[in-house]
């Protein structure tokens, strides 16, 4: 069986280890691009939400080389997400691709439990108890490098040291085939990023990043929006990051489902209802970022997502209330990273402003 | 008295009679808003997100357009509409309309709230909730409500009348009757003869074109959501204008539940209630035989019927004979160019 699944930021480190321990071999499509992009909206519906094409641009990629068996997730809720698996490979088979489909819902754990009885080379239940554990540790361990890299990038000295070392801590953590050998990757990783050289005596800007998860944490849809803002100086505080997303339906990390619970009061004023994305950190995350004393938010959502469509509405309510600063970024296809640089720069002189204003005061 | 002001779209299109009906048993005056015309469209656009649907920005524009001549307005939250579905829900811009228009617009009228989650409590708590608002005594308030929800079934069975069937045993049979579905439909709504009159002048001309048939030859249904099919001038009459050349149509709302779940018995199950309605009655239409062509209206950014109509054209239409057409619709969509591709298609079907 050779499985693929599409990219979503550093996901795929978890995700391999978990198909991997189980037997499968893995084919990790190359990490999304503009041709991806391109690729996935040659085939996609013309105005279906951005994850959706580039989704589906990772596996027709993947599909080039030679997997056979795609995974996703899928489900009924009132955000499209739960959909993607079921018509993204039918538009892949319609084009002539051949291969077989692995949704992962909540009505079919049982069958995607016996999928890996072929390849598991212990008995099932070991193997999927080995897998859960290295996919739960490495998700952990990706998550605590991005958030130390975050808050190294901008005192480093070298401009560009802290994300290469984060990359190469982050390569040394996918090659780890066990449990063991990953727990001293992370170790080397982490002493990696702690030798970046700093220079603590700046003052960085402080801004929360919140909106659709995939824009957020997928540098290739964002160009980067993290790795950028860290090296002009800002600590970067995003309101979602993969373990989060990984973990929050399964409701094992009692931080996350803390975390998850304060957010969904927090917007309860303004959305009371459930309906479907990450509309609850959005709106949550905003007011956490003007508790907090940050200096200004990030709003990115992809063109046409539905949540983040009805936050992006009310944001401008909740800016005048918290009187936070935010600035909506909306992402498609055709965006340019010039463009989306310039706005992001002169946001950012607007910050400084108003900071170095009210110091003076 | 007390004004109380319904925007004309959206939910209207389903839920006019009980609304009315009970805000008028209850002593309130009633102020619709305009039928849709550009400049409520305008104002819509301007007041909200770029690359939100079309019907939420025209329902922003119908809710400015009553914003000095009410002293409440009646605002809608659809979170799941009266169906026996256990896990069926609408489009999230339904359900989060109410904090749209709270938190997006300035308005000076109070909002009244129709909040209806029928898989929690029944349609009477929604109703009853505007009645509290109100201030209207509780004895009038159900009779009012009675009163509102017969009326509301009245419409529903004459919406959804069942002549759908008979005319596909007609049909079996050789006879060959005519039923058209949505010059009923559209007489059921109040006062739309002012957006008809004001539609029809532009149209005038079709019936003198050389393409226009006298005769109904055809038989063409419309897939759609009621919002969009019946509105229209966000629809750009496109049932009207089909009527003109020469076909009988059919809307996917005249279908009755009963039709519609059994169809979507052939699919995958989909959750959004409304787009779950759309499949059913697309699939009906295009596996019936009843219609000579299908013509599937969707808004551009519409997010649950990107996913729809994808389902649509990959799992039902390769199945089944009937041409269909899918027509996008956006604030920018021209009336010559839907004329056209109508006219287009009438010709396709008339010749294949």
């Amino acid at each position: 069986m050779r499985v693929s699944f599409p990219h979503m930021g550093n996901a795929y480190i978890p995700l391999s280890a978990l198909l991997k321990t189980l037997g499968a071999e893995v084919i990790v499509p190359p990490l999304p691009t503009r041709k991806t992009v391109e690729l996935g909206s040659l085939y996609a519906p013309e105005f279906v939400c951005l994850p959706f094409k580039v989704n589906l641009g990772d596996n027709i990629q993947a599909l080039n080389m030679g997997a056979d068996t795609l995974a996703m997730v899928c489900g009924s809720w009132a955000c499209r997400f739960g959909y993607y698996g079921r018509i993204q490979h039918r538009i892949l088979r319609d084009a002539g691709f051949e291969f077989e489909s692995l949704l992962l819902g909540r009505d079919n754990l049982g069958a995607t439990y016996n999928r890996f009885r072929k390849t598991a080379n212990r008995s099932l239940p070991l193997s999927w108890a080995s897998a859960l554990r290295i996919f739960h540790m490495k998700a952990k361990a990706v998550d605590k490098l991005e958030s130390l890299s975050r808050k190294i990038r901008p005192f480093e000295k070298k401009r560009g040291s802290t994300s290469q070392a984060l990359a190469e801590g982050l390569r040394i953590l996918h090659e780890a085939r066990d449990i063991q050998k990953a727990r001293k990757a992370f170790q080397k990783a982490r002493d990696l990023l702690l030798s970046v050289e700093t220079e603590k005596s700046r003052k960085p800007l402080n801004v929360a990043i919140v909106g659709e998860i995939y824009v957020v944490i997928e540098p290739a849809l964002n160009f980067s929006i993290i790795e950028r803002l860290g090296e002009m100086g800002v600590l970067v505080h995003p309101a979602l990051s993969i373990y989060k997303w990984l973990f929050r339906s399964l409701k094992i990390d009692p931080l996350i489902t803390a975390d998850e619970k304060i957010a969904i009061r927090r917007t309860k004023p303004y959305i009371p209802y459930d309906i479907g994305g990450e509309e609850h950190q959005t709106i949550g995350g905003t007011i956490k970022a003007a508790k907090r004393g940050y200096e200004g938010v990030i709003h990115l959502y992809p063109l046409t997502c539905m949540p983040e469509n009805i936050s992006r509405v009310i944001i401008p309510a909740l800016e005048r209330r918290c009187n936070i600063p935010v600035l909506n970024l909306c992402l498609d296809e055709h965006s340019s990273p010039a463009g989306f640089m310039t706005r992001i720069e002169a946001f950012l002189d607007l910050l400084e402003r108003k900071r170095a204003r009210n110091s003076t005061v | 008295m007390t004004r109380v002001g319904i925007p004309r779209a959206l939910s209207y299109y389903r839920y006019f009679p009980l609304w009315e009906t009970f805000l008028e048993e209850c002593g309130v005056e009633i102020v619709r808003s305009d039928p849709t015309n550009k400049l409520i469209l305008e104002k819509g656009v301007s007041h909200s997100v770029d690359d939100i649907c079309l019907p939420v920005k025209c329902y922003f524009g119908h809710v400015l357009d009553l914003n000095e001549k009410a002293d409440y307005i009646l605002v809608e939250r659809i979170l799941s509409p009266e169906r026996n579905l256990e896990n069926g829900f609408t489009c999230p811009k339904l359900m989060a309309l109410l904090d749209m228009v709270k938190h997006g617009l300035e308005i000076k009228p109070k909002i009244l709230e129709f909040c209806l989650d029928s898989r929690k409590h029944p349609l009477t708590r929604a109703i009853g909730r505007i009645a509290k608002s109100l201030g209207i005594p509780k004895r009038r308030a159900l009779n009012s409500m009675k009163a509102a929800i017969e009326r509301q079934k009245l419409y529903e069975s004459k919406l959804t009348r069942m002549d759908v069937s008979i005319e596909k045993r007609n049909c079996q049979s050789g006879k060959n009757e005519e039923i058209p579905l949505t010059a009923q439909a559209s007489d059921l709504f109040p006062r739309q003869e002012d957006a008809r009159s004001e539609m029809r002048k532009p149209c005038a001309k079709v019936t003198s074109h050389p393409y226009c048939q006298p005769k109904r030859d055809l038989k063409i249904a419309v897939v759609g959501h009621e919002y969009l099919i019946f509105d229209k001038f966000l629809s750009h009459d496109i049932c009207g204008k089909l009527e003109r050349l020469g076909a009988t149509v059919y809307t996917s709302s005249a279908l009755p539940e009963e039709i519609i779940e059994k169809e979507i018995m052939k699919y995958e199950d989909i959750s959004w209630v409304y787009e779950r309605d759309l499949v059913g009655a697309a699939s009906y239409f295009l596996s019936s035989g009843i219609v000579d062509g299908v013509i599937f209206v969707v808004c551009f950014a519409c997010g649950p019927d990107s996913i729809t109509m994808e389902i649509i054209n990959r799992e039902i239409c390769p199945k089944n004979r009937p041409p269909v057409m899918t027509i996008v619709i956006d604030e920018h969509t021209g009336d010559a160019g839907v004329l056209t591709r109508l006219e287009a298609f009438c010709d396709m079907v008339r010749r294949g």
